[in-house]
């Protein structure tokens, strides 16, 4: 068969159908996000929970833990460095996602849907590599958040019931002192890389294949030009 | 288009009805820097090549059904529908890029249309064109 029989096939089977407003409006009530939109949301409801939990951790470290030890009449007072850490983390953390956030946006604008192929290739690659490495900055911030919480709970449990003993941390026999240290980091490791892998597993599941396949549409297009 | 990037009839009508919306949504974007048509198949392939399909790993590499090519309720002759069998089974080797290609030419699009909605040179539509060609050529040659 020859290309102009192609041609002849082709368009006997292209079909041309026909919608008027109120099917076209019939259609758009009944459908679904896709991806891009989603990713939209996601990142819109983020911003708002990660706010809501700073402002949370915020109040949690300088108003209300040291009211709750206050009124408990406990003399455990929670250590300035891990305040300072706390603090630093939250900025971090903050400044992070807003310097995301801001270029998500800057690449969302860069090119819409009416943008030839190759470059809404790009700027889909782009947006989906942003958010890869904002959905890991919160993986790894949350994997942090914990260890710092686990090991100050732990050190300070430990010094509570070291106090109780009549003795001081430093008083503490080696032996006990390394038992306490390996089963707390093989908890920590356990729970901390547990959590982390099984996220980073369902994300490379769930978009993974896709940006590998965008790459490679990308990359065919720039075979040649390159 | 949907044709050539769905397999089956659910996936066929989820794309037509994305496209239908892109379309819709984009419009007021649209700043008649191009022909309507060309606008319409650059929203209608980017929608197509970047649909995201949760339930399939590799959407590109599944072949398409005959099933795909009996949209119209034509009855067809043996020869027309022997053809449409031979374009299907070579059209779903091709990779997504080839496909928007080839579909472009089939539609009938001139080179300088294809580069402008798919982003790459004319030089190079061409250099495509000719080994999308030899491919096809090759693909149907195996097949009768």
């Amino acid at each position: 068969m020859e290309l102009k029989d192609l041609k002849k096939a082709w368009s006997s089977v292209s079909s041309d159908k026909e919608l008027d407003e109120t099917q076209i409006r019939e259609m758009l009530g009944t459908r679904t996000r896709n991806l891009l939109e989603r990713i939209d949301r996601n990142i819109k409801i983020g911003f708002v929970l990660l706010f809501a939990l700073i402002l949370l951790f915020i109040l949690d470290d300088f108003v209300f833990s040291p009211h709750i030890l206050n009124a408990i009449g406990n003399e455990i007072t929670i250590p300035s460095w891990l305040l300072f850490i706390n603090a630093f983390s939250y900025a971090l953390i903050l400044t992070t996602f807003v310097y995301f956030v801001f270029q998500y946006y800057r690449a969302k604008k860069s090119c819409d849907i009416n943008c030839n192929l190759r470059e809404t290739l790009r700027k889909i690659i782009k947006i989906l590599q942003l958010y890869q490495r904002l959905f890991y900055l919160a993986l790894v911030t949350f994997s942090v958040a914990v260890a710092i919480s686990f090991i100050s709970g732990m050190l300070m449990g430990m010094e509570q019931s070291v106090a109780s003993e009549g003795m001081q941390l430093s008083e503490i026999p080696f032996n006990r002192l390394l038992i306490v240290i390996v089963i707390g980091l093989i908890i920590l490791t356990l729970l901390v890389g547990g959590i982390f892998l099984f996220m980073r597993w369902g994300f490379r599941r769930l978009y993974g294949n896709y940006i590998q396949k965008l790459k490679r549409t990308l990359n065919e297009l720039n075979e040649v030009d390159a | 288009m949907c044709n050539m990037y769905c397999d089956s009839r659910e996936d066929r009508s989820d794309l037509f009805q994305e496209i239908v919306a892109q379309l819709w949504k984009s419009y007021p974007s649209f700043r008649q820097e191009s022909k309507v048509t060309t606008w319409m198949y650059r929203v209608a392939l980017n929608t197509a090549i970047t649909s995201f399909k949760k339930s399939k790993r590799r959407p590109d590499q599944n072949g398409l059904t005959y099933e795909n090519f009996q949209l119209a309720d034509e009855e067809y002759d043996t020869e027309t529908e022997d053809n449409i069998k031979l374009l299907h089974t070579a059209v779903s080797q091709l990779t997504g890029v080839e496909k928007s290609i080839i579909l472009l030419f089939l539609e009938n699009k001139k080179y300088e249309e294809i580069a402008e909605i798919t982003g790459i040179t004319q030089n190079y539509v061409r250099v495509k064109m000719n080994r999308i060609k030899k491919k096809l050529k090759k693909l149907m040659v195996n097949e009768e």
